[in-house]
């Protein structure tokens, strides 16, 4: 499990932008259901920066390519 | 004994020996599930006239010589992810309740060739993600070794049904553990078998980089028996892997000497959620091993949060792709706890996506690597038994470790090592090499035998709903 983590500098950013994805798909979630998705998108988000982390240089893509930036 | 604790081989010869037919079974079979199941919630759809007839046929082509295999006549239900057709495939959402399946999935092809006979159709998670709260489809599942609480998912069903002793085994599916959780919290077997071993066409999907098939079954060898039967390449499903079924028997009863067996302790020791009797339980049933002859050895995998994020990013774009147009036009069709889930991967951008990929490439070559030095690797399923529906609404805790090998692909079993000091049961994982799955249910069978787990009576259906008395193997207080 990933402890949690104190809502960082930018977090409430994140979950605006979050919100902000969802709505111009056309998905409206009533408030309630709102923040506590927002809430949930951020602990996804902090593992998205634990991939980013986490994935070597010389990783490929899934067909694998391997980017040239990543690898120089 | 009655015919509902037997094994499938064992109903195999009484079908062949004419101590009993396919219809009495199939009888027997749904008398069973209208006495019970009022209490369980396994089922959400019951066949019971297609299941006679069906009965009939297999009856009547043993009678003419025609034998299918183990499975003829055998009764077996669906997860209700699965279609069967002209039966609706509802994933048990309401913005389903009006499909209906146009052909079989290519499992219920199989298992249909198979001889086995369907009774019904069996209780999920809303598309196997959600949970099942008020809002949904139909009534949520209940652990036949306590109704009070869950059965786990999202296979719950699948797996309620197989320990309520409804059916020998059931089908699944699997995206992060929805065979292995279940099947621990019930005390039956679980199987995920190898990514690509069982085709996907025609189950509902959640993620294609990690959907699986598989069995849940009252015994290791039923598992076996039933992934025989729905394993094997489809052209049609492009994940679907060509090369040749082995018997998944094969060394079934050759027990553990000799074999090397990785334990990846730093996933689970450490983890709060680890009660002491699920951990009582890991280090009996090594224990058990170590005396059977097999060599334990602690070994690291990566990180388990590195596992857990990758699952969890690949799941959310990819069940979001599936369901973003749906969930625009009729959002009031989800249950609540399921369209917050899906909406996640609305955030998903695509570099986020493919780095989830790359990831998993090196997660894979790193379980690879590992087991390139052993036979397999045992480590925590369940990190605690079923928690109660009152302990469950309050949480968002899920103290299951199966979603590792969703995103590596390598086979993974779920076997019932006993009961916590509350009678719930306990299980561990075993996870073999690609496409071993001989390995891994060799080493499931042994640990079946070793704790004594159903020793005297070969049915993993006992509990307390059959009046039956406890098993006995291990107690752990």
């Amino acid at each position: 499990m990933i402890p949690p983590l104190p809502e960082a500098p930018g977090e409430a950013a994140v979950k605006a932008g979050f919100l902000a994805r969802l709505a111009a798909e056309g998905i409206v979630l009533p408030p309630n259901q709102a923040s506590v998705a927002a809430a949930d998108f951020l602990a996804l988000h902090r593992q998205m920066r634990l991939i980013r982390a986490s994935v070597a240089p010389d990783a490929p893509l899934p067909l694998g390519f391997v980017p040239p930036a990543d690898a120089a | 004994m009655t015919l509902h604790a037997r094994p499938i081989a064992a109903l195999a010869q009484g079908l062949r020996t004419g101590e009993f037919t396919a219809e009495e079974l199939a009888r027997a079979t749904l008398a069973r599930i209208d006495h019970q199941d009022g209490i369980i919630n396994a089922f959400v759809r019951v066949e019971a006239a297609a299941a006679v007839t069906a009965a009939r046929a297999a009856d009547a082509e043993l009678r003419a010589g025609l034998d299918r295999g183990l499975l003829h006549g055998i009764p077996y239900a669906t997860k209700d992810m699965i279609d069967v057709a002209g039966l609706p495939t509802t994933c048990h959402s309401r913005s389903r309740l009006h499909h209906r399946a146009t052909a079989d999935a290519a499992v219920t092809e199989r298992l249909r060739a198979a001889g086995a006979v369907l009774v019904g159709k069996v209780a999920t998670f809303e598309f196997a993600l959600g949970v099942t709260g008020p809002d949904g489809a139909f009534p949520p599942a209940r652990n036949p070794w306590n109704p009070g609480h869950i059965p786990g998912g999202s296979s719950s069903g699948s797996a309620a049904g197989v320990a309520a002793g409804f059916v020998r085994f059931a089908t699944g599916t699997c995206s992060s553990g929805s065979i292995r959780g279940p099947a621990a919290w019930c005390g039956v077997v679980g199987l995920k078998p190898s990514f690509g071993r069982v085709s996907r066409r025609g189950i509902f999907p959640l993620s294609w980089t990690m959907d699986h098939g598989g069995p849940l079954a009252a015994s290791v060898e039923d598992a076996a028996i039933a992934l025989q039967a729905m394993a094997g390449h489809d052209p049609l499903d492009p994940g679907s892997v060509d090369r040749p079924v082995p018997d998944m028997r094969a060394g079934f009863e050759d027990g553990v000497k000799g074999l090397r067996i990785g334990v990846p302790w730093h996933f689970f020791e450490h983890d709060p959620a680890l009660t002491p009797d699920a951990r009582d339980g890991i280090d009996r049933t090594l224990a058990l091993l170590s005396d059977a002859g097999a060599t334990i050895h602690r070994v690291t995998l990566a990180d388990l949060p590195q596992f857990l994020a990758c699952s969890r990013v690949i799941m959310a774009a990819e069940a979001f792709a599936i369901h973003r147009q749906q969930l625009a036009q009729t959002l009031h069709d989800y249950g609540e706890a399921t369209v917050r889930r899906f909406a996640l991967g609305a955030g998903v951008g695509a570099a986020e996506y493919l780095d989830a990929q790359r990831l998993r490439g090196m997660l894979t070559s790193n379980v690879d690597s590992v087991l390139s030095g052993h036979d397999a690797l045992l480590t925590a399923i369940s990190l605690g038994a079923a928690p109660s529906f009152a302990a469950q609404r309050n949480s968002t805790a899920w103290p299951l470790q199966a979603s590792p090998f969703n995103v590596t692909g390598h086979p993974a079993i779920s076997v019932p090592i006993g009961l916590d000091r509350d009678g719930l049961p306990l299980a561990v994982q075993v996870v073999g090499r690609q496409f071993d799955e001989p390995g891994v249910l060799r080493i499931a069978r042994s640990i079946e035998r070793l704790t004594a787990w159903n020793a005297d009576e070969p049915s993993g259906l006992i509990n307390p709903l059959s009046g039956l008395r406890p098993p006995r193997g291990m107690i752990l207080s």
